[in-house]
């Protein structure tokens, strides 16, 4: 349906000439700058930082986070803790093999 | 409704006189559209303002000059949005269209005689809003830019920024929606 019937048209058609003629009130021009006036105080200004700021701090996070992903993925496993202790696994157990025999001994 | 882009330049630089001018030359045009898109005498001042006050403080943000008119309207769209969803969540428009109602029955009381044409415009308002009321928010402001204030398909792209199928589509389903507002209220009439 690309259009009204023509009774709809001729309804919209009438409700735009019913309101083609609005006036501004006398008040309108100093209101309106009160207005902007008011969007320059304090409360707004703050308002503005604190929606900069958090811009700015989400922004921070996504350059860390895209900076330090692929830094920490290509770092080398062995300089983790829990990797290190797996590998050091045979180690402990062959220490412990090879002080056996000598408390054996020593009664 | 025609602005010279250096006047857009000068308000752009901050020069107040000039952004005096662009309001001095869009208030009428964009009052009138406001009072459509909201259906509410009251309030449409204020909305009006408000759009004006966004021009003031994102100037910067517009890309070309040529493009001000296109811009304005999508402010003034977005102002009319935002008003009517507002009023929604207050659950005033109920009440405002009671209050204007209201006004129409006061004035015919006091005995203002109305011409046989303004009283098919009287009455062309209060049936189109009502059927405007009974669609969403989204709907009733791209009907009344496309059947009220004639805005081709072309233009409506520029204000809503989406392609001209998805638009034809939109303004498919809001037609239908208030196609079948239209058809209730015959169906009312009969009962």
């Amino acid at each position: 349906m690309n259009e009204f019937p023509g009774e709809l048209q001729q309804l919209f058609k009438g409700y735009g000439e019913f309101h083609s003629n609005v006036e501004p009130s006398a008040n309108f021009m100093p209101q309106l700058w009160s207005k902007i006036e008011a969007r320059r105080s304090p409360f707004f200004a703050m308002q503005r930082m604190a929606r900069f700021l958090v811009a700015g701090a989400m922004a921070a996070a996504l350059i860390m986070g895209a900076i330090l992903i692929p830094l920490m993925e290509s770092k080398d496993p062995a300089g983790f803790y829990a990797d290190v202790v797996a590998r050091d696994d045979t180690k402990a157990d062959q220490e412990y093999a090879e002080s056996l025999p000598v408390e054996v001994s020593r009664r | 409704m025609l602005i010279d882009p250096a006047v857009v330049v000068k308000a752009r630089a901050g020069d107040e006189a000039a952004f005096n001018q662009i309001v001095q030359a869009c208030r009428k045009p964009i009052l009138g559209t406001i009072r459509r898109l909201i259906g509410n005498a009251d309030d449409v001042e204020d909305v009006a303002q408000e759009v004006f006050v966004r021009v003031y403080y994102s100037l910067d943000q517009l890309r070309s000059e040529d493009g001000f008119e296109a811009w304005l309207y999508r402010l003034t769209v977005n102002s009319a949005y935002d008003y009517l969803r507002r009023k929604k969540r207050r659950q005033e428009s109920r009440m405002s269209d009671l209050a204007e109602e209201q006004v129409t029955l006061a004035e015919a009381a006091a005995g203002t005689k109305f011409s046989a044409d303004e009283g098919r415009k009287a009455k062309a308002k209060e049936l189109v809003e009502s059927l405007l009321s009974e669609v969403s928010e989204q709907d009733r402001v791209l009907l009344v830019l496309k059947e009220v204030e004639g805005l081709s398909l072309k233009e409506l792209e520029r204000i809503y920024e989406v392609k001209e199928n998805a638009l034809k589509v939109r303004l498919f389903r809001a037609r239908q929606r208030v196609l079948k507002a239209f058809a209730d209220r015959d169906k009312d009439k009969a009962t």
